[in-house]
């Protein structure tokens, strides 16, 4: 009696919860029919660009669920209409996406995609809509610009997030600037033209492509430039140095002085 | 009580009995140095004073009387603790007149006949060892500096050489002594007894009286001249101190309330000192900007301003709106806690971050403070887009930039 009524309430749950689920389902099945067949983005889904079909195919299964199946954005995800083909290289190339978890920031980490894949799914973001393109420079432009230059403007514009050393630094609420010492060239220079997450934008009329060049050697020198011995602490400047001599060095001399007396 | 009523002319202190001499030096002719009541320390009398032999004071002191503890003398000992004390002193003292470590110290609590001979020497030679090493790294350390190239490989390797070779040698020394000290020297507990450092009670009683006889033969009392020369002079002698104070200045005046903004002042790049035009910054863009034609940073410290694009609607305050221009707004960019140049800005919060005591600014509401040590918002810069599309300065900041000051208000 207990047992069958039990079972018999847990049956009417199941099924208004099945009817709940279906009602749910049809109705986001007739928006969704009804903004697909309004929104404008009818252009993108009849490319003939094999790169953008493919590129479709993989947003599909791997980007969809979060950014929307047309990349209109939802309630966990910007939508990446406008964001163009440097955002997407730059995200999905540094790893950065998909977001393995929400947080403050997204790390950068080992990328979900091959390279292939992510030119495919910049290209069929940037058939989305209109937004900066994957810049293209060889090693040689960047190479011959000028290191001093770009330094000066890596303090103006970038050391005070990124440290003068281009190791990164703390900001507000658990955010950080990255360090940049794995950042290729084309990534800092898309990251500079699409202000990834808080990074504010940095586009070419104020920051000219010359200019990015420069920071880029510069970023480049600071990463290959050889070092004279000892431990560089991330070249994070003389406060850190100061308090790892004073914490550790006075601290060993402590325990060692501690261990002489308590051996005598 | 019934003490003072029976014999009221009896002295009750040592001072009383000898003649204060701070009433000696206040009347040296006139009463011959008679004691007052006014003028004595307030709790010379109620203290309860230790017995002293009172060798250095006068013969007529009758023996009842008893030196009151003034400030500044240590407490009473105990009996047990005197005893203690008594003995302290009574340790022999060397030839200079130190004291020295009791012979007892120098037992040695270890029997010479149980010591293994074989045990030390290998001790021995241990610690010569660690000494021979200490040899070869500070050869090691010579000859490297000699030999190696120092511009080779960025100085890396001379700088290895020189470092690890001393590094060797200093430790191998130390560890020597320290092998040497526990395995080779007598394990004994040595007591270095201290005796007590403040001078026996006469001394400080004869250097009162000392003092204060120099005191009254002065005859500050009663040679008025010299009294207020001295007076005089004294009374001169911090004005230099004082006046020293004017290198301070010179005073900033309204310096501090003016940045160098005036009404169509350009806003132009710190770096490259190009105007900035309506459509060069991205929207979540910024850009470090000062007055056109400003020369050096230096000379206008307090002039720098941070020059931040919004996307339209993201800006809160209204105030904002209308005093930015077309979604462009400009605030200072000196912290208004203690200086900072700030531009540590995120572009999805809009948070505005100091990176010297982390004050964050909201910047889409008016540079509100939401967290940190800053006491007040950043100032906001008015601007507008002139007729060629570049930005300009509507005047200079309506209140002082940067932290507090006296005189701000």
């Amino acid at each position: 009696m207990g047992i069958a009524s039990t079972v018999a309430g847990r049956l009417a749950r199941r099924r208004r919860q099945l009817a709940s689920a279906a009602f749910v389902a049809v109705a986001l099945g007739t928006v969704g029919t009804l903004y697909a067949a309004f929104a404008p983005t009818g252009e993108a889904a009849t490319n003939a660009d094999p790169a953008v079909q493919r590129g479709q195919a993989l947003y599909a299964r791997g980007c969809s669920s979060c950014h929307g199946l047309n990349g209109g954005g939802g309630q966990r995800a910007p939508s990446l209409i406008g964001v163009g083909a440097a955002s997407v290289d730059f995200q999905v190339g540094t790893g950065r996406m998909p977001l393995r978890e929400h947080g403050p920031q997204a790390p950068r980490k080992r990328p979900s995609y091959d390279e292939q894949q992510t030119l495919d799914l910049a290209a069929y973001i940037a058939s989305l809509g209109a937004g900066p393109a994957i810049p293209s420079f060889s090693e040689s432009d960047w190479q011959k610009a000028d290191t001093a230059y770009g330094g000066a403007l890596f303090r103006t514009n970038c050391a005070q997030c990124h440290n003068f050393a281009g190791s990164g630094g703390a900001l507000t609420f658990g955010k950080y600037a990255p360090s940049l010492s794995k950042a290729t060239p084309t990534q800092i220079y898309e990251a500079m033209i699409t202000g990834p997450e808080n990074m504010p934008v940095f586009g070419d009329k104020e920051i000219t492509p010359d200019q990015k060049l420069a920071i880029i050697k510069y970023v480049r020198t600071l990463k290959t430039q050889g070092n004279p011995g000892g431990f560089g602490l991330g070249q994070i400047g003389p406060v850190p140095e100061t308090m790892v001599g004073w914490l550790v060095g006075i601290g060993l001399l402590v325990l060692v002085t501690l261990w002489i007396g308590a051996r005598a | 009580m019934s003490d003072n009523e029976k014999d009221d002319e009896a002295p009750r202190t040592a001072h009383e009995a000898s003649g204060s001499v701070f009433e000696r030096m206040k009347h040296p002719t006139t009463t011959g140095g008679e004691p007052r009541e006014r003028g004595r320390s307030a709790s010379a009398r109620d203290i309860e004073g230790e017995v002293l032999e009172r060798g250095g004071m006068a013969p007529d002191v009758p023996e009842k009387v008893r030196p009151a503890r003034k400030i500044g003398r240590r407490q009473p000992l105990t009996e047990k603790a005197a005893a203690a004390e008594a003995a302290a002193y009574s340790v022999p003292t060397d030839e200079e007149g130190s004291h020295v470590v009791p012979p007892e110290a120098y037992a040695v609590d270890h029997d010479p006949a149980q010591v293994d001979p074989r045990e030390e020497r290998f001790a021995e030679a241990q610690v010569s060892a660690l000494f021979a090493l200490t040899a070869l790294g500070v050869i090691a350390t010579c000859v490297g500096y000699l030999v190696i190239d120092p511009h080779r490989n960025l100085g890396r390797n001379i700088n290895y050489v020189i470092g690890g070779g001393l590094t060797v040698a200093l430790l191998a020394l130390g560890a020597g002594f320290c092998l040497w000290a526990k395995k080779l020297l007598p394990h004994g507990m040595a007591v270095q007894k201290r005796g007590p450092h403040h001078s026996p009670e006469e001394e400080q009683l004869a250097s009162e009286e000392t003092f204060f006889a120099g005191v009254t033969q002065m005859g500050l009392g009663s040679r008025k001249m010299l009294r207020r020369s001295l007076l005089g002079a004294l009374a001169l002698l911090p004005v230099p101190a004082v006046l020293l104070l004017r290198d301070l200045g010179p005073l900033p005046h309204s310096r501090l309330r003016h940045t160098g903004w005036k009404k169509g002042s350009r806003l132009v790049d710190v770096e490259t000192k190009l105007p900035i035009k309506l459509g060069d910054i991205e929207v979540g863009g910024i850009a470090t900007v000062m007055p056109e034609g400003f020369g050096n940073v230096e000379d206008h410290a307090l002039a720098p301003t941070i020059l931040i694009r919004f996307a339209p609607g993201e800006i809160r305050s209204k105030k904002e709106v209308a005093w930015g221009a077309d979604n462009h707004v400009a605030y200072s960019k000196i912290c208004s806690h203690a200086g900072c140049p700030i531009s540590l800005y995120e572009q999805q919060t809009h948070h505005l971050l100091c990176p010297c005591h982390q004050s964050t600014f909201d910047m889409a509401d008016d540079a509100n403070v939401i967290f940190g040590p800053a006491a007040r918002r950043l100032p906001q810069l008015k601007i507008q887009v002139d007729g060629d599309g570049y930005f300009v300065a509507q005047g200079d900041y309506s209140q002082p930039v940067g932290p507090s000051f006296w005189e701000r208000g």
